[in-house]
């Protein structure tokens, strides 16, 4: 499943990414990281966008970057 | 000269400490992005000098945003010392910039700040100088006193050193192991910056085949590292339960619309409204009758008397008693910044900026236009790419900036009640038309989706009360300084067309001035709008330089004894050579809400984004202001509310955004991405 599909107070890990190599590697750089720990936070009002913590760290970003995570519940 | 660069992810405290060890005061704020440029300051420590550089936030060295890549070409130009700053909260995304820091050959200390909200064991600090064999200091550089330590960095081991970085290494003749491992991370541009022959990267490239090294490897290297050295951390959970009140889906636009209408409130009605009339009690009343009496008992000569007494006093000195009301904008501004609400609004809003083919970050750039645009427009480099940067700056210019403040002041306190839910309203106004001309230019060339849009939310904090106060020291200095130079400069040049005729005599009749001639060719122009008037079409113009000096020239040509009171009586009369009815005053505030950028603005914009866009810019502006202020003009003609007719003009624009929005759908169904390219289903079409 990818990030856009998580379900609030579950606990999920990074597997991959389904992205192009300079999406991918910002995804790195921020901490998202194969195995981390990703958790949904809050949807925006017109869910078009995720807060998302990675290894405690918060991130706003949008449906179509989670889309690119593959994540599976811890 | 010793160079100490201060790296960091964005919002560790980098400006912070630059400011500590410079004692400058550059602009900080409590979200990512706000330093988008390098700054570098010289200073003397025991008679030796020392570069400063604070740099923008990078989280690698590998750039993703503009100003991300400002700072990493910077780093990779020379061979400075580093002063790595990083946060516990994000310890394992910083330790991954050390790396690589380490992994180009920097020289790097290592300073964790904000030891005092989180701490990190001194088990995590042992296990970091055991295993990157680097220097590591904790403190809280904003309560710091002695940072001296910095300036002797010689008496530290700076050379980091890592295992793994060995096996890359090999496959070059390089010094360091960063040629290598941007081959491994297919990082082009970076790779371009070294100048390699093809020869040589085919040579590098077969080395790391034959050993096995690619973008998988060096990951998994730094991430085992990393793993090895400290755990994952848990989030704050006070920001998560203000969060869930401050983004609740049903509380959060309220909530946002409340502090927008109190800050509007305490600044234009109650305290700014108060300390501006005491202040112009104060200096501006008797300041004038203290000066005329004064020259005409040392008999000077009267053309001089004139030139002091209406350009200097009454056109610049009408400025000053919007001092408080100015200084306060800027410290709620400040405030926000500093609280953590800001990244939060841009979470919200995202969800509509996109619709524009904006991001959320634009908001940063949108609040900070309110103090002032110029200042407010470099912040739109923390854009991830070009066009989204020059549609942030083109639209920055409709956020009413603080030198219209005067104008709205007193024309709504000449016309009108009710004035802070007016002026907000024309905020409003601002915002609508921005969005209007973003959907102009997501047609066209300038088209952006934005989809790779990431933004960190940082915990919420109290702002410093010592950075408050240097905001409003330093933004009353600053409007001071405006105001006794160009303004004042601008000030002269109108009287010495309003005094003198083609001829250069000094005339008592107005009509007879340089200033009437130059105005009465424009005035018609403004004529459909309800002010062709050659005083208010001077204004105008004068205007294009700081957008301050409209309600001097007003003043001064209506020469109103150089207090508050005497320019709004002055407006409302007949007889004034520059006087509005209710009606023209509203299409007055809306024209010089939207017409063009002020002077500084355009040099910036001329530079940053090109002259056409800067033209393209301009004739947006001046084609929206007119016909929206012609719109306003012929509605307040028939209904006498000037808040009814402004609302009516809201509820406009708002259909006009919303049928424009609903054609210019163009994101792909089949994969749900804006900028689809790849989806087949997208292909096959």
């Amino acid at each position: 499943m990818t990030a856009n599909n998580m379900k609030y107070g579950l606990i999920y890990n990074i597997v991959d990414f389904n992205a192009d190599i300079v999406i991918k590697r910002r995804l790195i750089d921020l901490g998202f990281r194969k195995s981390s720990n990703l958790q949904l936070i809050k949807r925006s009002i017109l869910k078009a966008n995720f807060l998302v913590s990675v290894d405690g760290v918060v991130y706003a970003i949008r449906k179509e970057l989670a889309n690119k995570i593959i994540v599976k519940e811890k | 000269m010793q160079t100490l660069c201060i790296v960091g992810n964005a919002n560790s405290g980098k400006t912070t400490l630059f400011n500590k060890l410079t004692e400058s005061f550059e602009h900080t704020g409590n979200f990512s992005g706000v330093t988008v440029d390098v700054m570098e300051k010289i200073v003397n420590f025991k008679n030796d000098n020392y570069k400063i550089v604070d740099l923008p936030g990078i989280y690698s060295l590998s750039p993703f945003t503009i100003e991300e890549k400002v700072a990493t070409n910077y780093l990779l130009k020379g061979n400075h010392k580093i002063i790595n700053l990083c946060e516990p909260k994000s310890l394992k995304r910083s330790l991954n910039l050390t790396l690589q820091l380490i992994e180009a050959g920097f020289e790097v200390v290592l300073l964790i700040n904000r030891v005092d909200k989180h701490c990190v064991s001194q088990k995590i600090i042992n296990k970091i100088k055991e295993e990157l064999k680097i220097e590591v200091f904790e403190l809280n550089i904003r309560k710091e006193k002695d940072l001296s330590f910095l300036f002797n960095l010689q008496n530290y081991k700076l050379n980091g050193e890592v295992d793994y970085i060995n096996k890359y290494k090999k496959c070059s003749n390089f010094q360091n192991a960063i040629v290598p491992i941007k081959i491994c991370e297919e990082d082009d541009e970076i790779i371009k910056t070294f100048n390699l022959s093809n020869k040589q990267l085919e040579e590098i490239k077969t080395q790391l085949n034959k050993n096995n090294l690619n973008f998988e490897t060096i990951c998994l290297d730094r991430q085992i590292l990393i793993d090895k050295i400290c755990t994952t951390q848990s989030v704050s959970t006070t920001s998560n339960k203000l969060d869930k009140i401050l983004l609740n889906k049903y509380l959060a636009i309220p909530i946002f619309l409340c502090v927008m209408l109190g800050i509007f409130y305490i600044t234009f009605s109650s305290l700014g409204s108060f300390l501006s009339s005491v202040l112009d009690k104060l200096i501006c009343q008797d300041l004038y009758v203290i000066l005329d009496n004064a020259l005409q008992s040392i008999n000077t000569n009267a053309i001089f008397n004139d030139y002091l007494l209406t350009a200097v006093i009454e056109g610049v000195g009408s400025l000053i008693c919007f001092l408080p009301q100015i200084v306060l904008l800027f410290i709620f501004i400040a405030i926000l910044e500093d609280s953590g609400y800001l990244p939060r609004l841009a979470f919200l809003l995202d969800d509509i900026f996109k619709k524009f083919g904006l991001s959320g970050k634009s908001l940063f750039t949108f609040v900070m236009s309110f103090g002032c645009s110029t200042s407010a427009m470099l912040t739109a480099k923390n854009q991830d790419n070009e066009k989204s940067k020059i549609k942030t700056m083109m639209l920055a210019q409709y956020m009413s900036c603080s030198a219209k403040l005067p104008i709205f002041t007193v024309l709504c306190s000449a016309f009108f009640t009710n004035n802070a839910l007016l002026i907000f309203c024309f905020y409003i106004i601002g915002i609508l038309v921005s969005l209007l001309v973003a959907l102009i230019l997501q047609s066209g060339k300038l088209k952006t989706t934005n989809d790779a849009f990431v933004l960190e939310i940082p915990f919420y904090s109290f702002p410093s009360f010592d950075k408050i106060i240097k905001v409003a020291l330093k933004n009353g200095k600053e409007f001071l300084v405006r105001v006794g130079g160009i303004v004042l400069i601008f000030m002269s040049v109108v009287w010495l067309l309003e005094n003198f005729n083609y001829k250069l005599q000094f005339v008592s009749d107005s009509s007879e001035s340089l200033l009437y001639s130059i105005g009465s060719i424009i005035a018609p122009i403004f004529t459909p709008l309800g002010f062709g008037n050659y005083g208010v079409a001077s204004a105008l113009i004068a205007g294009l330089v700081a957008k301050e000096i409209v309600i001097s020239t007003i003043s001064m040509l209506n020469h109103t004894m150089d207090n508050q009171a005497g320019l709004i009586t002055s407006l409302t009369a007949s007889s004034s050579l520059v006087c509005f009815d209710t009606a023209s005053a509203l299409s007055f505030m809306t024209f010089v809400l939207l017409y063009a950028p002020c002077i500084s603005s355009m040099s910036l914009m001329k530079k940053e984004i090109g002259t056409r866009y800067l033209l393209l810019a301009i004739a947006l502006q001046f084609a929206f202001a007119y016909l929206i202020s012609f719109f306003v003009y012929t509605f307040a003609l028939l209904l006498s509310n000037a808040l009814i007719v402004i609302i009516l003009t809201i509820l406009v624009l708002t259909t006009f955004v919303i049928i424009c929005l609903s054609k210019g759908k163009s994101t792909c169904k089949s994969c749900n991405f804006s900028a689809c390219t790849s989806c087949n289903k997208c292909k096959s079409k």
